[in-house]
């Protein structure tokens, strides 16, 4: 939070007054934020002496660290800010964007998912973790296969993953879906809004396009039945002059959206959509197994 | 009793409609509405307007038209908002128990819709 | 008067303020008191436009409190000016401990309607914590401004 003069002031008053008072920390970003780095390092350093298990102090510090170049620092402070609370949303963010930096594609995945979950409008994390799984997934097809026997593992192997043909299978299946009689788009989008498969439009695919507002219609439609005690939303209708659109939940916070021609009936659009949420269950279902 | 309040009447009698109501969509506000008791009409009104904002923008996206009816599924209930064009910036929305006959509440709409456009 | 406990509760602060945010789709947020402090806020990029819109926002408040007087109310509950592309919503509320200004500003994505529904959410959550469910003890102006003589090195000491 940005800081008013008359806030610094009074922090400043506060822990003047009271050695241990928390208010180091709110004076230390504010010092922070006006640049003033050696004050807030001395300031964070003074109250992690009285508070050594203070979570944000913990993370504010790992920043500092960051400004002044130190990563493997800032890397140490930000890991105990996640051992001593494991949701902290900054430090995973953090931790994640560092990951990033140094080309760990694996570790920032990991940990930009949840940092993403945290905040879904957080462009930094999204474009870092959009890039990170881009870049894990190409790591993983470069990697040369060996051609010398694989060293005995020292504990079983985990079952191989079979995400791909998970993904295959339902790509197909929305696939066979837009081709449907009357039908012009089947797509599953995730919680975050982004695209996992199929496609949107009549002439071109408009998935991408359209996915960002249409993801957002999740969480009103949530947030409309939560609000007047409704119960979960189950789906949502709607009927334009050209198209009639299907909405429909998934079990990861996700969406099915179907799209058929206005000149079709309306029933059947809703029976391809059950379709469609039933592919995307059965792949998030063989997801969570694809382990 | 308003021109609106008697229209809305009808759409009422309809079994399981719990109440419906005329709404500002790019306010969220009510112009008119008859409820039953119990029914949240402020919120009911804004909370539809803007899925209907949300849908609108959507099928926009997607080259769809212009959004004329959205429906949401609630498993205890369900929300209707048609948008004719003789209601300008103006908005029918009905709520219903879940079970209620969606067929005849529609018909019942556009009965009142053209009405309101006469 | 001006709160001296401030750094002790705004912290609680933030959950209500970043749901008000969320849930009504609001771009900015900014909570202020009566005396002009600034509690929360949410979505402002630099403290120099907290303090101009927190300043603002209470001069626009002060002056229809006026109107309302003027014309026999003991005050509106709320202000709303719309733009083209954002509107800005000025919500006073009492608590039992002192009088609160949000102070909210939105775009396509909300409404003055979804405003009005998740600020009453808001009020009643702010009212309801500690620092503000009950009175709590202040220190008067000059007080304060004495207080506040206390410079860096008294927080470092020797």
């Amino acid at each position: 939070m940005s800081a008013s003069p008359m806030q610094v002031k009074q922090w400043t008053d506060e822990l003047a007054a009271d050695p241990a008072s928390t208010a180091f920390l709110p004076l230390a970003r504010a010092y922070r934020e006006s640049a003033k780095r050696e004050a807030a390092l001395r300031l964070v350093l003074r109250g992690l002496e009285r508070h050594p298990h203070h979570v944000d102090a913990h993370h504010l510090l790992g920043l500092l660290y960051r400004d002044a170049g130190d990563n493997v620092k800032a890397a140490d402070e930000w890991g105990i800010a996640l051992a001593l609370a494991p949701e902290h949303p900054g430090a995973r963010r953090e931790m994640g964007l560092a990951a990033f930096a140094r080309g760990d594609w694996a570790s920032a995945v990991k940990h930009l998912e949840q940092a993403q979950a945290n905040d879904v409008m957080d462009q930094e994390v999204r474009a870092a973790l959009e890039s990170a799984w881009q870049r894990s997934r190409v790591a993983a097809r470069a990697a040369p296969p060996s051609s010398a026997p694989a060293p005995a593992p020292e504990a079983p192997l985990p079952e191989q993953w079979d995400g791909g043909r998970v993904f295959d299978a339902l790509a197909a299946e929305l696939g066979s879906l837009s081709q449907e009689r009357g039908i012009v788009g089947a797509v599953m989008l995730d919680a975050q809004g982004f695209v996992v498969a199929g496609r949107m439009g009549a002439d071109r695919d408009r998935a991408g396009e359209i996915s960002a507002v249409l993801s957002g219609a999740s969480s009103e439609a949530e947030r409309a039945v939560r609000h007047l005690k409704m119960g979960a939303w189950k789906g949502i209708l709607v009927e334009t002059p050209r198209a009639v659109v299907r909405l429909a939940p998934t079990g990861d916070g996700g969406m099915v959206a179907v799209a058929g021609r206005r000149d079709v009936p309306m029933g059947w659009v809703l029976r391809v959509a059950a379709r469609a949420r039933e592919s995307a269950e059965r792949f998030l279902a063989a997801m969570g197994g694809a382990r | 009793m308003s021109g609106y309040a008697e229209l809305l009447d009808r759409v009422n009698r309809v079994t399981g409609v719990r109440g419906s109501m005329v709404v500002a969509v790019e306010d969220g506000l009510v112009v008119a509405e008859e409820l039953m008791l119990g029914v949240p009409g402020d919120a009911v009104a804004a909370l539809v307007a803007s899925i209907f904002r949300r849908a609108r923008r959507s099928m926009s996206a997607a080259d769809f038209g212009d959004a004329a009816f959205v429906q949401v599924d609630g498993e205890d209930g369900l929300l209707f908002a048609a948008a004719p064009p003789q209601l300008g910036d103006l908005l029918l929305v009905v709520v219903a128990e879940s079970w209620v006959n969606v067929g005849l509440v529609r018909l019942e709409a556009a009965r009142v819709v053209e009405a309101l456009g006469g | 008067m001006r709160r001296a406990d401030l750094a002790q509760f705004a912290e609680a602060l933030a959950h209500p303020v970043e749901r008000f945010a969320r849930e009504a789709g609001l771009r900015l947020v900014l909570l202020i008191n009566r005396s002009g402090q600034v509690l929360a806020q949410r979505g402002f990029a630099r403290a120099l436009d907290v303090m101009g819109v927190a300043s603002l926002g209470a001069g626009i408040h002060a002056s229809s409190q006026a109107l309302a007087e003027l014309i026999g109310e003991a005050g509106f509950r709320h202000l709303h000016q719309g733009g083209t592309a954002s509107q800005v919503f000025i919500g006073p509320f009492r608590t039992p401990a002192e009088d609160l200004i949000a102070i909210a500003v939105f775009g396509e994505d909300s409404s003055i309607g979804l405003v009005q529904l998740f600020f009453a959410t808001f009020v009643a959550e702010v009212s309801a914590l500690p620092g503000w469910k009950e009175a709590r003890p202040t220190t008067d102006a000059r007080a304060f401004e004495k207080d506040l003589e206390a410079g860096l090195e008294n927080v470092f000491g020797s």
